[in-house]
């Protein structure tokens, strides 16, 4: 339906996006990840028509929609990082000003403005001004103020940063129900792992302005099926032990969090006795020692060497 | 859809109480403030119609008269349409009207004195500071008016008038009579020779009346000259206040919204220019019905104001929408923050909102008259001194080009895609 081929955005000496390739199939939620600063916002503003690429094109059907954004703006539903609402407005002006913007108008206007009032739980609250309104509700109006037009396809830049997990938790639900009631195709960018484990069909991984890794969960966690991702918790951390750790042949990474070592082997290596006797010849007591089913952090943490938040 | 962005300007702005307070609650105030501590010094500066007028007549009129008739007798027209004519001509001559009806009539005996010099003491009069206008009647100048006029000969005399520099004022109000005068006397004789057989009405009766008209005029008082100051000076905080609101629009992305629904950015610009100017429309509406209700500032000339506020309202969305472009390109507040906090002040003393600074000199009226503020408040002291649209349609046409090449600048200032920061 909607690709982006080999886009890049250079802001003078910053390469925000570099040669990004991705597509959407109709029906489809795709997640887009990445720490903070990785080019999600910008990739997402290209393909939506709001900033031009410095290179490569968007094409929507196979026809570039670089020069002529309007039949792709039609289909579109964009929901920005930042509440894109007017505060001094209540939350029904705000939808009813967006709607207008969008040729509806009369009865129908009315009824989309219920329907979406319904949707975001914000029935109760819609003669109340926006500027008086908690984050988790802002948030929830600015998705509403997306899906007026009834959108074939919507592009969400992380729609839930900052807000407490019930809320979090509601526009998840709503994403959902939107794919599959009005089956919207959803493009969902974030920073938090479990929020496109729950959503996503497929995933883009991103950092520093490339796609390092693309596919479903699953292939996507397979990239670490050559490993073992080893958990120790110890009573007290050992910087002899740490050290020793790091420098075995077997082991391909450490890192440390409290008394957590996280430890990546080779899955043929025998992991278990070799940790076991590096822990004697250091004097370091164990309390428990697990092997783990990789996570998309650890995906991101083997791509990058860096924890996706810190 | 423009209806649309006026309604959410509108709700926007009675829902920003500190915005009211500075666009309609402080011109009030500071009407009433200097309405009140300058009443003396505006009013003790009633308009100064106390003017000195010197005629010299190079020639004679009579001589004229008598050279006119001499012509006639050779024309060919029936002898008694010849002689009804001299008979009127005769009751008509140019500068023994202008004597005796007009600069030195009963009814402008208050306001000017005429007295009549030799050739010979042109010089000296001159030099001398006490006329405020000398009036210098060329050789033949009222036989070459005549024959223009009736027999339609090219030249068209002229009268000389000199004005005493420092009393520019009264010597204006002077001029204007004069010029007045002309006017209508061509234009009746010219209307009245169409059917010379009828009669042919002196033109003083009418002449006398516009001239009652303009003498009649108002002096402005304090309140009047601060509510017009003080209004078109706050109008002008209103473009920074629209231009600020837009960036905002910009800045919080709602803007990409409007971007994403296929609003053209011309229609966008023309939204922000149609909103400008009907807010300030309603501003200037309120701060006037104010100051008609508390200080007695009455509108002789509804139609006129109404004009004149629209005009000024053009100029206003003008500015809005210049600064709303240069926000959007420089991607900052600082050009709305440079506006109201600099330029607006810089204006308004040139406009002359703070004192009537064209009366310093000419080239400070000029200069006034060129900020859209000094115009529209030059219009609005027009018609609160009795004069006719007809008399300041330039400063309405100026104020109405000054909108709209700043709305076609804004134009071609707003960034395009891609080149917004
Ligand atoms: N308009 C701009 N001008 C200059 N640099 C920019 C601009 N927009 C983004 N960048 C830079 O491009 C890089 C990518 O930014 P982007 O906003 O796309 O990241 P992101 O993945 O959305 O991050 P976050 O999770 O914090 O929202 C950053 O280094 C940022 O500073
Ligand atoms: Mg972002």
């Amino acid at each position: 339906m909607l690709e982006a081929v080999e886009i890049t955005k250079r802001f003078k000496q910053t390469h925000a996006v570099n040669g990004v390739n991705l597509f959407l199939e109709r029906g489809e939620i795709i997640g887009l990840l990445g720490p903070n600063g990785a080019g999600k916002s910008t990739t997402i503003s290209i393909i939506s028509t709001l900033i031009p690429p410095t290179s490569g094109d968007v094409r929507l059907n196979n026809e570039s929609v670089i020069k002529r954004p309007e039949k792709l703006r039609k289909i579109l539903g964009v929901v920005p990082q930042e509440i894109a609402l007017y505060p001094d407005l209540s939350a029904r002006e705000n939808l009813l000003f967006f709607g207008k913007i969008y040729r509806l108008s009369g009865s129908q206007l009315k009824q989309k403005v219920e329907e979406v009032l319904e949707m975001i739980g914000l029935t109760d609250r819609q003669h109340d001004l926006v500027k008086n309104f908690s984050g988790g509700m802002k948030r929830r109006l600015n998705i509403g103020a997306a899906l007026l037009h009834e959108p074939e396809l919507i592009i969400m830049d992380e729609p839930t940063v900052g807000i407490d997990p019930q809320s979090r938790n509601y526009i998840l639900e709503t994403v959902k129900r939107l794919n599959k009631e009005k089956k919207m195709t959803v493009l969902y960018t974030s920073h938090y792992m479990e929020e496109v484990e729950f959503l996503c069909n497929r995933i883009y991984i991103m950092d520093k302005g490339n796609i390092l890794a693309a596919g479903t969960k699953e292939e996507i966690k397979n990239i670490l099926s050559a490993e073992n991702t080893i958990q120790i918790t110890v009573e007290r951390v050992n910087d002899s032990f740490i050290q020793a750790l790091r420098d075995h042949p077997v082991v391909n990474r450490v890192t440390v969090q409290d008394r957590v070592i996280t430890v990546l082997t080779p899955k043929e290596a025998n992991a278990f006795s070799i940790l076991f006797k590096i822990a004697e010849e250091t004097n370091t007591m164990l309390t428990s020692i697990e092997i783990k089913t990789p996570t998309l952090e650890d995906v991101f943490l083997h791509l990058t060497g860096r924890a996706l938040r810190n | 859809m423009i209806g649309q962005f006026i309604k959410k300007q509108f709700l926007i702005m009675i829902r920003n109480k500190q915005e009211l307070l500075l666009l309609l609650v402080m011109p009030f105030t500071l009407i009433s403030i200097l309405g009140f501590a300058l009443t003396s010094v505006m009013d003790s500066k009633k308009m100064d119609i106390q003017a000195k007028v010197a005629i010299v007549e190079h020639g004679n009129e009579q001589e004229d008269f008598e050279k006119f008739a001499n012509d006639v007798k050779n024309v060919q027209m029936p002898d008694e349409e010849k002689e009804f004519l001299l008979k009127q001509v005769e009751k008509m001559m140019p500068i023994s009207i202008l004597k005796q009806e007009i600069l030195g009539s009963k009814g402008l005996e208050p306001y000017i004195q005429m007295a009549e010099f030799q050739p010979s003491e042109l010089e000296e009069i001159r030099e001398n500071d006490k006329y405020t206008v000398i009036v210098e009647v060329p050789e033949h100048f009222s036989y070459t008016l005549l024959n223009h006029l009736i027999f339609g000969e090219k030249t068209k005399p002229k009268l000389s008038i000199y004005v005493n520099e420092g009393k520019e004022i009264t010597a204006q109000f002077v001029q204007e009579l004069i010029t007045e005068f002309q006017e209508q006397y061509s234009l009746i004789s010219k209307l009245d020779q169409a059917g010379l057989n009828e009669s042919l009405e002196l033109p003083v009766a009418k002449v006398k009346g516009e001239m009652e008209t303009v003498t009649k005029r108002e002096p402005i008082n304090s309140f009047t000259y601060y509510t017009v100051g003080i209004s078109v000076m706050f109008v002008l905080y209103l473009a920074s206040y629209i231009s600020s609101h837009a960036l905002q629009e910009k800045q919080s992305n709602a803007f990409h919204r409007l971007l994403l629904a296929n609003v053209p950015k011309n229609l966008y610009m023309a939204a922000i220019f149609i909103t400008s100017l009907i807010i300030a429309f309603f501003q200037l509406s309120l701060l006037y019905a104010l100051a008609a209700v508390f200080y007695s500032v009455k509108w002789p000339d509804l139609v006129s104001f109404i004009i004149v506020t629209l005009a000024l309202c053009v100029a206003v969305g003008g500015i809005g929408t210049f600064l709303t472009s240069l926000s959007y390109r420089i991607n900052s507040d600082n050009v709305s923050i440079f506006f109201s906090s600099g330029v607006v002040s810089i204006l308004a003393f040139l406009g002359g909102s703070y004192f009537p600074v064209s009366q310093m000199s000419e080239f400070m009226h000029k200069l006034g008259d060129m900020t859209p503020n000094g115009a529209g408040m030059t219009a609005y002291l027009k018609i609160l001194q009795g004069y006719d649209l007809s008399q300041f349609i330039w400063t309405v046409i100026y104020l109405c080009l000054f909108g709209f090449v700043m709305f076609v600048l804004s134009l071609l200032v707003f960034p395009k895609r891609g080149e917004m920061a």
